[in-house]
């Protein structure tokens, strides 16, 4: 009886988060609904069920968007660049959060970090643009790598700034008392400890730039080095849109982000609120 | 530690393979530009993301490319949004491509300052073009831009239901009105109105004023934005409010919660029977019902069945890159002969869906070619008029939307607000 008393205080939290996961949840399932929509079948009513599953929008976003080749162009660009800006990232939020007391450039450095986040992508188009069209990097996969691991790496390494200073010193001198060199004890003792800050900083980088869309539309331009999100327009005209396809495109992209979210998001939070916390 | 180097070590295997893809499609380019030693490349930036528009710049580039092989035809199609914003980092960065499409004759007097275009005056594809819209390509007495189509504006209609209620395409302001009663009294909306979106809601005022207003005065934007012209003195422009304001009762229950997609399913599954629109809706609605039948007939402004007109205004325009290059010139000269060619429009047509700027025997959809073929004394057409820039266009949107949002309309006051706004722009 008591059980049962506790059960039914709890109710309105059940109901609210309910309300919730409702709120968050709909304009999921509205797409997933929408995906296997036929226009008549959308032009009767948006929430409603298809009279029959309309597998065509998959079949037409696949061929339209060239999927599997702007996949595989989006993973040559991702994977690489959050493997860059872990390691660039850990190795200057290090640098910083070790020695800034003893360089003003660091203390600068940290400083100069802040500051960069405050500066949108639409500022730095055109030099950019120049810069690299003078360079030869435009439209290439390596290219749009170095600029995407350039404008993510002062967040990347704000965070890791904070999540190393919650690391005892304690444990790296003893590493120097038994002979390591610096890099050594960098990589041997303090970057496996970073594990929790480093998959956070993994997915939270995965996520942003698989779902990139400024600069690639910027310095890839030719359909050969297009991402998948830049083919999502394919689907919009001027005046007119295919939901149908746009949806079942958009749906087929999200997958790898949604998989690389269920699988870290412990980490993501986790790496977040312990970085912001300790010092 | 050693799982975490197994890891690195795939992670760099995925970036020198980044590398290696770049490198194969760099070479296979440079292969292209060095075959003969001396292939010219042209770009042609554009915002066609519409599938049937996508196919026609696809057969532009085979058929050009196959007759001329000494020539590559770079296509980057960019999306609407995005398209101004990239020209104008690409014309910025020195990377400007061979040809791109613009807007309105604002647009081109704009770029033609900055000394981007090249006069297109000698192109003998000119000879194809319908002479009343190259108007609209013409600045300083040069033509430096050519209308790839056509649009209409208009009262597009289910052809299907106006029979079914043994209805007439009205001339008339009281036809129109007894069309509406008609189709109200049969559970019908009269009219399938997007008034959520601006630029949407701006079609339905617009037929009537520019109908009137700039037909009978071809200078009536310019006066009204340099002030010589006040709101509150344009009787015409009064009387077009409240005629707008008269039919508010046929708009359906939420015409300002009403998206333009919303609009052409409305009209499509045949809950509403009439849109007052552009041309492009004919695809749009077609898309999501392709077996309904949409006639069009021109928005009438008064009981003077003449007065009510075929709004005809030129489309997107293509320009070229003010080249130095003689050789780039001549190859884009035989790509515009190509494109402006009846041939090359009839895909364009046909599978785009658009009203060409070359008229020619199309198989078009049905209400496209009424609009086309409709006569010229029954038709005001826009090409070479001096229109409203963006900044006294958004403002005369907006005012008008929020007038007529609520449930009382007072025409003094919209012309008071929209007198003051356009003085606040002139100052």
């Amino acid at each position: 009886m008591k059980k049962y008393r506790v059960e039914l205080r709890k109710l309105p939290y059940f109901l609210l988060v309910l309300f919730a996961v409702l709120v968050f949840a709909m304009p999921v399932a509205l797409a997933v609904l929408t995906s296997f929509k036929s226009k008549p079948d959308l032009a009767k009513s948006l929430i409603g069920f298809p009279d029959q599953i309309y597998l065509e929008n998959y079949r037409g976003a696949i061929e339209r968007s060239d999927f599997f080749h702007s996949i595989l162009n989006t993973v040559m660009v991702v994977v690489p660049s959050v493997t860059l800006i872990v390691l660039c990232a850990s190795m200057s939020g290090y640098a910083v959060a070790r020695y800034y007391k003893e360089s003003r450039i660091l203390m600068l450095l940290d400083k100069v970090y802040l500051a960069s986040l405050m500066i949108p992508f639409q500022i730095l188009m055109i030099p950019v643009y120049k810069i690299y069209k003078t360079l030869n990097l435009l439209n290439t996969l390596h290219g749009m790598v170095f600029m995407l691991v350039g404008t993510s790496i002062a967040y990347s390494a704000f965070l890791y700034v904070g999540f190393v200073k919650s690391i005892p010193r304690e444990i790296e001198e003893s590493a120097y008392i038994d002979g390591c060199s610096e890099f050594k004890c960098y990589w041997l003792i303090t970057f496996p400890l970073l594990k929790p800050i480093s998959a956070t900083v993994a997915a939270l980088h995965m996520i942003w730039l698989w779902n990139d869309f400024n600069i690639s539309v910027i310095l890839l331009q030719k359909e050969a080095v297009r991402t998948i999100t830049i083919k999502q327009f394919y689907f919009f005209g001027q005046y007119t849109a295919d939901y149908g396809m746009a949806f079942a495109a958009a749906i087929l992209s999200m997958i790898p982000v949604v998989l690389c979210f269920v699988f870290m998001q412990k980490y993501i939070v986790n790496g977040i609120v312990v970085g912001a916390v300790k010092s | 530690m050693k799982k975490g180097m197994v890891v690195t070590g795939a992670l760099a295997l995925s970036m020198i393979g980044a590398v290696a893809v770049n490198a194969q499609e760099i070479t296979k380019e440079t292969a292209v530009k060095t075959k003969s030693g001396d292939v010219i490349t042209l770009t042609w930036l554009n915002h066609y993301g519409e599938a049937g528009k996508q196919a026609w710049v696809q057969s532009v580039k085979e058929q050009f490319e196959a007759k001329y092989d000494n020539v590559v035809l770079n296509i980057e199609t960019v999306d609407a949004d995005s398209h101004k914003t990239i020209l104008q980092t690409k014309l910025a960065s020195d990377d400007a491509p061979t040809i791109f499409d613009l807007g309105s004759n604002a647009d081109l007097v704009v770029y033609n300052e900055a000394g981007y275009l090249a006069d297109l005056s000698d192109f003998e594809c000119l000879a194809n073009v319908d002479p009343d819209l190259l108007k609209e390509g013409q600045v300083d007495g040069k033509q430096v831009g050519i209308p790839v189509e056509l649009s209409g504006y208009g009262v597009f209609y289910n052809v299907d239901i106006f029979e079914e209620y043994g209805l007439k395409e009205p001339t008339t302001l009281s036809e129109l009105k007894t069309v509406c009663d008609t189709l109200v009294a049969n559970g019908i909306t009269p009219f399938a109105t997007p008034f959520a979106e601006a630029w949407a809601f701006s079609c339905y005022p617009r037929v009537l004023y520019d109908e009137v207003c700039w037909h009978g005065d071809g200078d009536f934007w310019a006066k009204l934005a340099d002030r010589s012209l006040k709101f509150v003195d344009s009787e015409d422009f009064r009387e077009q409010m409240e005629t707008v304001w008269a039919f508010h009762e046929y708009w359906g229950d939420d015409a300002f919660g009403t998206s333009w997609d919303s609009a052409q399913q409305i009209m499509a599954n045949g809950e509403a029977a009439m849109l007052v629109h552009g041309s492009w809706a004919v695809d749009g609605i077609t898309s999501y019902n392709p077996d309904i039948n949409i006639g069009v007939f021109p928005m009438p402004v008064s009981e003077d069945p003449s007065e009510a007109l075929m709004i005809k205004e030129p489309g997107q325009q293509l320009v070229l890159y003010n080249y130095e290059d003689e050789e780039i010139k001549e190859a884009a000269r035989n790509l515009y002969n190509l494109i402006y060619s009846e041939d090359c429009m009839r895909v364009y047509a046909e599978e785009a869906h658009q009203m060409p700027s070359v008229p020619g025997d199309y198989e078009m959809l049905p209400a496209l070619s009424e609009i086309m073929n409709y006569p010229a004394e029954q038709s005001f057409s826009e090409a070479g008029l001096v229109r409203k820039d963006s900044e006294h266009e958004d403002v005369l949107f907006e005012t008008m939307m929020n007038a007529f949002m609520g449930s009382s309309f007072d025409v003094d006051a919209l012309l008071e607000e929209l007198d003051a706004a356009y003085d606040n722009l002139a100052e």
